[in-house]
């Protein structure tokens, strides 16, 4: 079959590539915001409306979502099943002759969304979850989850001719069957306690406490009494022993404690606004930091919220907790260098300074290091080695076992970090931008390290749970690697985003609305 | 059906010319009526070289047999699919569509040198889509390539104006003019080695008028 176009090639000498011409498609062909599930990865092909499965070996396949368009992908809990939202055109008019989208008449299409819930490739449950029910909190067994609209996810795929803000679902991820529960204005903190018994949802001004059970409303606290004062919790943590509460709130220095055995509210005045909030199961104490007080606030007693105040050189913004040990770090203010280390056993601190500032922090799996990725304190290089660092990403290795720290420089923007454990050792696995390297970092010794050259420049590396990397490329076409951090090992599959490229915008479901 | 319209066209023949044999070069412009096409090529038309024999069967019809075969393509861009990021990403798309065709076509008696035309021919059709992230570079770059077939047909009438005989008659250089309709049913292309059941990357209905010119010789 291929000899008579060779043989035309041979007379007519024709361009293998014509590329004299530029077509511009508005829709990206996929979404390097992957989900990695021990069975694959799950990525969006946004212009052609399909959800592909990714395997090794240049394997993939199209998930089936009878004509559902994905318009968000996350994981379960256990990273097990693929809670997929999509929506679908519909046309009322039921003419025959009306088969594209295009051919609808405009007042007469809408879009419908379902939640379908995915495993092994394939569509097992559906459920009639909106589109904007954007967030969801997961019971500690797994099995059900609480979708509620998360504000503070910029994206908002209303649709339906009313959205109700104070509603709440509750969805079977067994069966996909959902119920309604009305909670209050914008629910936004959802925690559970140990035994999923209960959860307690904060919203505006309120909290409530729902038995998982019976979906039943236990306990209504009101944060305040006056309906003209808007209350919208910003964190909210659990003690270890489930009982209290403990609410910060927007723009304000009180500290709300609910008690769940004995119902009733206190309220504490702290000396700042808390920027975070966290609690150590293993001592069971609870941090705070305020990002305008240089302090931190451990709460060792939460009977009576009995508060050891650590006084700190600059405030701090975020917390990270790990084996009874807390790093506090500041990732809002620019002239802020620190990472502090506090040992919640014996509330000793120590502080390490990095040469930038933090962007983000990970703790190793062992909690020996924090590595954090370092953001430009300057936009220009002002001279010296100073200046040279100070105008670029940086990567700071802190030993949390002493005091040392090591702050590297970096040739671009880090694009993925994560830290892992084999060989004896815990290295930080490092993507920059427009590098086609990965760059393995030993902790132990950060000067040292080594690199493992990719296909094509990264955009994303994410943790499977089967103990290995997935690494995102910037391709047009879809390109992900898989790692095997213990031998260093790369399989890269490529081209999965030309799914459906051909493909007419088909009003689906026709047969059966 | 075919035999139906061979055999009107027979019944219409005019006396059989010396000429037993033809052969031409041809080149042809298509315009796709398929939107899906804007993805392969900014401009709807498509352009094609090929080369047709034949032979006299009866009077004034002859069997001819052939190909044409045409390269279209685009380098796309397409937004990275990355919040904040506002650069495009690119990749090179080139489809070869190649169609073996058999048919008939009458020449109606008119003027020595001036012949009217009517051709009729079935199409299979082959088509070959080729995505590659980088041309220039034959690595680890992302690069895909699916074929398809099709069956189609093409109807066409035009002019036929001989430049010269030679040979005392025996030999005719022509040149020809074409125009018509053609058709080809739809290009299914799969991706048949990514999983246990073919992956369909879309379909091309391939079609629309055309025109076509050609340069031969009937002897």
């Amino acid at each position: 079959m291929r000899l008579i176009p060779l043989l035309s090639l041979m007379i007519f000498g024709c361009d293998q590539w014509p590329q004299n011409q530029t077509v511009h498609l508005d829709d990206a062909l996929w979404d390097p915001s992957t989900v990695t599930l021990d069975d694959g990865v799950y990525a969006m092909l946004p212009r052609a409306g399909r959800l592909v499965r990714i395997g090794t070996d240049d394997n993939w396949d199209t998930v089936d979502l009878d004509g559902g368009r994905p318009i968000s992908i996350k994981p379960d809990s256990n990273h097990d099943r693929l809670m997929v939202h999509v929506q679908w055109p519909v046309c009322e008019d039921s003419s025959s002759n009306i088969v594209l989208v295009e051919d609808c008449p405009d007042d007469a299409l809408y879009w419908d969304a379902e939640m379908a819930i995915v495993n092994e490739g394939e569509r097992k449950a559906v459920s009639s979850v909106p589109a904007h029910m954007n967030g969801m909190a997961f019971t500690p067994d797994g099995n059900t989850a609480i979708v509620y609209m998360d504000d503070s996810i910029e994206s908002h795929v209303v649709t339906g001719p009313v959205v109700d803000l104070t509603e709440v679902m509750f969805l079977d991820l067994e069966t996909g069957e959902t119920e309604s529960l009305s909670i209050g204005f914008m629910p936004r903190n959802i925690l559970f306690t140990k035994n999923g018994n209960r959860a307690v949802i904060m919203s505006r001004s309120q909290v409530m406490v729902i038995d998982m059970e019976t979906r039943d409303v236990q306990i209504e606290y009101p944060l305040t009494l006056d309906a003209d004062i808007e209350i919208d919790p910003s964190a909210a943590v659990l003690s270890p022993d489930d009982r209290y509460v403990l609410i910060t709130i927007e723009g304000s220095s009180d500290l709300y404690k609910l008690d769940l055995e004995i119902v009733s509210i206190d309220m504490e005045a702290l000396t700042g606004i808390p920027s975070d909030m966290a609690t150590d199961p293993e001592t069971g104490r609870t941090v705070l930091v305020y990002g305008n007080r240089a302090a931190a606030d451990v709460i060792v007693e939460h009977d009576f919220i009995e508060r050891q105040t650590l006084d700190l050189d600059e405030p701090a913004t975020d917390i990270v907790i790990q084996d009874a040990v807390a790093v506090i770090y500041n990732t809002a203010d620019n002239s802020s260098h620190d990472i502090v280390k506090i040992d919640l056993t014996d509330l000793q601190s120590t502080e390490y300074v990095t040469q930038n500032p933090v962007s983000s922090l990970k703790l190793s799996p062992s909690g020996d290091y924090a590595v954090a990725a370092l953001r430009p304190q300057a936009e220009w290089d002002d001279g010296g080695l100073d200046g040279f660092q100070r105008s670029r990403w940086g990567l700071a290795v802190a030993d949390l076992r002493g005091d040392g720290i090591v702050s590297l420089v970096l040739e671009s923007e880090p694009v993925g970090l994560a830290v892992v454990a084999h060989s004896d050792a815990e290295y930080a696995l490092l993507l920059l931008d427009g590098v086609e390297e990965l760059i393995q970092v030993n902790l132990e010794e950060p000067g040292q390290y080594t690199t493992i050259e990719l296909p094509s420049a990264p955009v994303g590396i994410s943790s499977s749970p089967t103990g290995g990397f997935t690494i995102a490329h910037r391709s047009a076409l879809g390109q992900i690697s898989f790692l095997d951090p213990s031998t260093g090992d790369l399989q890269t599959t490529g081209g999965f985003a030309t799914a459906d490229f051909f493909s007419e915008d088909r009003l689906p479901r026709r047969d059966t609305e | 059906m075919l035999g139906n319209i061979l055999t009107s066209l027979l019944c219409v023949a005019t006396p059989a010319s010396a000429q037993q044999f033809e052969v031409s070069v041809n080149s042809s412009l298509q315009r796709e009526r398929d939107p899906r096409w804007e993805k392969v090529s900014a401009t709807p038309i498509h352009t094609s070289t090929g080369l047709t024999v034949g032979m006299v069967l009866a009077d004034n019809l002859s069997v001819i047999m052939g190909f044409n075969t045409g390269k279209a393509g685009s380098m796309i861009t397409v937004p990275t699919g990355i919040d904040g990021q506002d650069s495009d990403l690119g990749f090179n798309l080139a489809t070869t569509v190649t169609q073996y065709q058999l048919g008939a076509r009458y020449r109606w008696k008119w003027r020595r040198r001036l012949i009217p035309t009517t051709t009729l021919k079935a199409n299979l059709g082959h088509a070959s889509l080729r995505m590659d992230e980088d041309i220039e570079n034959e690595g680890d770059e992302v690069s895909k390539r699916y074929s398809a077939l099709a069956g189609g047909f093409e109807i066409a009438g035009g002019l036929e104006y001989t430049v010269a005989f030679l040979s005392q008659d025996q030999v005719r250089i022509n040149v020809g003019f074409e125009a018509g309709y053609t058709n080809l049913l739809k290009l299914r292309f799969n991706d048949n080695n990514s999983a246990n059941d073919p992956i369909s990357v879309g379909e091309l209905n391939l079609g629309g008028p055309y025109m076509t010119m050609y340069v031969g010789s009937r002897f």
